[in-house]
């Protein structure tokens, strides 16, 4: 039950966390970023440096994320699939078909692509409201979804990020890169953290889940 | 692990829920509460769509599209085009990878410096409003629209695609470039020969008897053509292929010939000269359907021998004598004039040289001959969007007129007192920096890739340097956006309203919008009626572009009673039901020998050609005078149409990085061995590549593919390729066409 793990996952995997986190990956500009960024900051205790150049992050993001140039890291679940790196493949009907359970569908469906991590990273919200609402229900469609889902392509969304990242002080970040905490760099190692311990804990809870998810790693 | 990422099984995920009315209550910032639930959907059920391939390609293939639940699932050709008889080629399947590619430009956005790789998203509203205080600025400061120029070819045909033109025209006069980097030469050579031109059903080339392809390369470029060429070869015809290069086409031949690049005029007027004293000549042809042809057998007779063609071209005389029997003797015989054999200095002569041997053994007019070029009979259309008005007031040029490319379809226009300034489409760089009063400082770029196909590179670099603001309206991240300032992403044929027509075949293909325009993207006159809107809103009057358009409605005002005519059609939306062909008297062109020149005949003189300062007759061109060691030959690439397709992962599969195509004897010679990077270099520039070693190529010659681009590569064979013009074009474009295929450099093992 996912109740008995709540304690252990509040640190990162509050409400508050994923929301800000989802805000992060649908930021369409700087204020955006720096909103959703120090609310992460915030609920993770990494501050960040004041001095961050938000403009900079905004360029960061973009190189990675939204382009126009070819993007290294796409945050659509459907560009990591084994057979197609398309948009729109089997990852983003699979997502379709999750929101349509819940009686939920993404805004003007057909153009951004269902499996946005922004649009999951919300499906994940309703889904723990749904077993907040009711308790005796069994984790099984929030487990499904992050673990047959999320946890498919997010490791590799991750390490297509940390990989394509500028080192140190190429972020455009100012000071030595010990001390430096890039937006970026923050909002994937929370992600990464929060994934982890989301699969951990529902491993932990359900030995269905465990077969399952033998075949993942 | 294939089913486990596509993900999620539903059993399980639907296990536990049952919050449908609750919807409203989730604690969702964006997903909305959506009454159609999953049973309403089936998998088994497509929704099939027409679309038509935009890519400006002979065989502009008419397309059945699959979607399910507002996804394109896969594509095929329609069966209903004999044509395209189901089929499409590699670049035309691998569209939903276009469609859905993540690398696909999604947003209107701004980079804060040219090539810094630093992009803000804007929304369109900002991006309208920086593009539109720009143009109001120069209208300030100018008193014109002049400093405005647009440059746009054909990399996304379709009807409406010439609201581009027309968003112009709606602003102002403005300056045009003009002309066409493709076939210019050759339209004017068959204009001056003909009247027009205008090429048989290539569909007809089943009848032929003997078929030479000149220059081209159909089994790459026009994949749907060879099934006719292969019929005909079934049948008995014999095929010669002639081309610098053993292509795939010349492996299907029975007979290949390797002449020297651009010895093809000297080819020709060596067989018009055997077919003469062979007496082949087709007499009731030349007597009474052609004008100049004792002044051109007199101009052989002095001129001309089979050994000067021998040693010109490098083709044994004893072959040219063979083939031109055979092809004399031929009824019918047939000759397909590639574009790739006019891009040179001495093109459009060529082609007139090779239009007289097809005229002189009367194989024009007739079924299954002819000389096939290309034509834009069926292109009929009514050019609403195109055709739109300058706002009141409007100051433009003066003393300007004359056509605005191969595809102009504004002649019929009044002489206005002002028209818009054209410049030179194929010196892009070279009109930048020279335009002056007002000097172009604004440039939209639309259905374009000027860095990948415009000439001289590095020119271009310096001439983009001096714009104030650069506005490219495309699909990926072309070099061009890379020196951009503002790009708006545009619809590709899945997500708009259009119609097609080629300029090869005979067939008309509707294009429905399959699906809803993924991200922002947004279709070019929609881009025009964002912008209009915003003109008008800083300037009321600025703008006569509508500011509100269904394109639904904007594809049905292309149509007229002569287009359903033509194709017997009663109206547009017949054409879901499958594309539809022209009805012809005949499947030849000039079947009726009414020729379309000033004498009504075949002009083997053209007094007009003379005028326009060229021979009277098809008289033998000299080429362009080598400027350095080996030949340079930027040929098509097998799985891209310039620079567009390559840049999709199935095309990467198949070429994984560019290289430069080498003979063995030459490449000894410079010490360059298989796989070698070398540095190839002229006066414009050079590139850098692996080598292949191939006996396909000529030993003085050295061949890349054209396009190439991506994040891993700065490739780019325009580094080589300067401005030269052709000899024709201006007649009938506007400009000259480009000498592409006369590009010299030199070679060297890095």
């Amino acid at each position: 039950m996912p109740d008995s793990h709540t304690g252990k996952r509040a640190e990162i995997a509050d409400n508050e966390t994923l929301a800000a986190l989802r805000d992060f990956f649908a930021a369409t500009g700087a204020a955006d970023l720096r909103d959703a960024a120090s609310r992460i900051a915030a609920a993770t205790g990494s501050p960040l440096p004041a001095e961050t150049d938000w403009t900079t992050a905004e360029y960061l993001f973009n190189r990675l994320f939204v382009g126009p140039a070819a993007v290294p890291a796409p945050p659509y679940a459907s560009a990591y699939g084994d057979d197609e790196s398309l948009l729109m493949g089997k990852p983003a009907q699979a997502a379709r078909q999750a929101y349509r359970s819940m009686g939920l569908a993404v805004p003007r469906q057909g153009t951004i692509p269902d499996d946005h991590l922004a649009f999951e990273l919300d499906a994940v919200l309703a889904l723990r409201s749904l077993a907040e609402a009711s308790p005796s229900s069994p984790a099984g469609p929030h487990a499904a979804f992050i673990t047959d889902h999320m946890a498919c392509w997010l490791p590799r969304f991750i390490q297509a990020v940390r990989a394509n990242l500028p080192s140190g002080t190429a972020e455009g970040m100012p000071g030595p890169p010990e001390h430096t905490v890039c937006p970026v760099t923050l909002a994937v190692d929370t992600l990464a953290a929060w994934l982890d311990e989301e699969t951990r804990s529902m491993a932990a809870s359900s030995p269905h889940s465990q077969n399952t998810n033998s075949k993942e790693e | 692990m294939k089913e486990k990422n596509s993900g999620l099984s539903r059993r399980r995920f639907l296990q536990g829920i049952s919050a449908a009315g609750a919807a409203a209550l989730l604690p969702c910032r964006f997903l909305m509460p959506h009454s159609a639930q999953a049973a309403a959907f089936s998998e088994q059920e497509y929704q099939v769509f027409r679309n038509a391939c935009p890519r400006n390609c002979y065989d502009t293939c008419s397309i059945k599209t699959y979607v399910q639940d507002g996804v394109v699932k896969f594509i095929e050709g329609a069966q209903e085009s004999t044509f395209t008889h189901g089929g499409l080629c590699v670049k035309g399947y691998a569209y939903p990878r276009r469609v859905y590619s993540p690398d696909r430009i999604k947003y209107p956005m701004v980079q804060d410096g040219r090539r810094t790789g630093n992009w803000r998203r804007v929304t369109w509203d900002e991006a309208m409003d920086r593009i539109a205080r720009k143009v109001l600025e120069l209208k300030e400061q100018d008193g014109s629209l002049l400093g405005l120029g647009l440059t746009k070819y054909s990399g996304n045909f379709g009807i409406t695609n010439y609201g581009v033109e027309g968003m112009m025209s709606s602003l102002g006069y403005t300056t045009r470039f003009v002309g066409t980097p493709c076939w210019p030469a050759g339209i004017d050579a068959q204009n001056y020969d003909l009247g027009d031109m205008w090429c048989n059903d290539p569909e007809d080339m089943v009848k032929s008897r003997y078929i030479i392809i000149w220059g081209a390369n159909p089994a790459w470029c026009s994949v749907h053509s060879m099934k006719y060429v292969m019929e005909a070869k079934r049948r008995g015809a014999k095929v010669v292929v002639i081309d610098p290069v053993f292509t795939q086409t010349a492996a299907k031949g029975d007979v290949f010939w390797q002449p020297e690049t651009s010895s093809d005029g000297a080819l020709a007027l060596g067989m018009a000269r055997h077919i003469l004293d062979a007496g082949l000549v087709d007499r009731d042809f030349v007597n009474n359907h052609s004008v100049g042809f004792n002044e051109f057998a007199d101009y052989l007779r002095a001129n001309v021998t089979v050994e000067w063609a021998a040693e010109r071209s490098g083709i044994p005389a004893q072959q040219i004598r063979e083939v031109a029997e055979e092809f004399a003797s031929a009824d019918p015989a047939t000759i397909w004039i590639g574009y790739g054999m006019q891009r040179h200095t001495n093109g459009g002569a060529s082609v007139r040289a090779i239009d007289a041997l097809v005229a002189m053994t009367g194989n024009v007019g007739k079924e299954g001959g002819g000389a096939r070029y290309g034509h834009l009979r069926t292109w009929g259309f009514n050019y609403h969007a195109l055709l739109q008005k300058q706002p009141e007031g409007a100051v433009g040029f003066v003393g300007g007129g004359g056509p605005k490319g191969d595809f102009d379809f504004t002649k019929e226009e009044a002489a206005a007192s002002y028209t818009d300034r054209t410049v030179n489409i194929n010196k892009t760089a070279q009109a930048i920096l020279d335009t002056k009063d007002p000097a172009i400082r604004m440039l939209w770029v639309s259905c374009k890739n000027p860095f990948a196909q415009d000439f001289d590179r590095p020119k271009l670099e310096k001439a983009f340097d001096t714009l104030d603001l650069v506005v490219s309206v495309e699909q990926f991240f072309t070099e061009t956006v890379s020196n951009s300032d503002i790009v708006l992403p545009v619809t590709t044929l899945f997500e708009e309203w259009t119609v097609n027509v080629s300029y090869w075949h005979y067939w008309m293909g509707l294009n429905e919008q399959a699906i809803t325009p993924m991200f922002e993207t947004k279709s070019n006159i929609e881009i025009a009626a964002l912008l209009s809107k915003k003109m008008n809103e800083l300037s009321p009057g600025s703008c006569t572009f509508p500011q509100e358009i269904d394109t639904r409605e904007w594809l049905e005002k292309e149509f007229n009673q002569g287009i359903y005519d033509t194709f017997g059609i009663s109206h547009w939306t017949d054409l879901r039901n499958g594309p539809a062909k022209a009805r012809m008297a005949s499947s030849a062109s000039w079947h009726d020998k009414a020729f379309g020149t000033p004498s009504g005949k075949y002009e083997f003189r053209s007094e007009l050609c003379e005028q326009n300062g060229h021979a009277a007759l098809p008289v033998y061109k000299e080429g362009r005078k080598p400027y350095d060691v080996f030949r340079v030959l930027t040929p098509h690439t097998q799985f891209g149409l310039h620079s567009q397709f390559i840049n999709l992962d199935w095309m990467k599969e198949y070429n994984k990085e560019p290289f430069i195509y080498m003979h063995p004897d030459a490449a000894r010679e410079k010490g360059i061995a298989d796989l070698d990077t070398v540095r190839v270099f002229n006066k414009v520039g050079e590139v850098r590549s692996r080598v292949k070693l191939t006996r396909n190529v000529a030993k003085d010659c050295l061949l890349m593919y054209e396009a190439w681009f991506g994040p891993e590569s700065t490739f780019n064979v325009q580094n080589l390729v300067d401005d030269e013009a052709s000899d024709m074009g201006a007649f009938k474009t506007g400009a000259p066409g480009v000498a592409l295929h006369d590009q010299f450099a030199n070679v060297e093992k890095l």
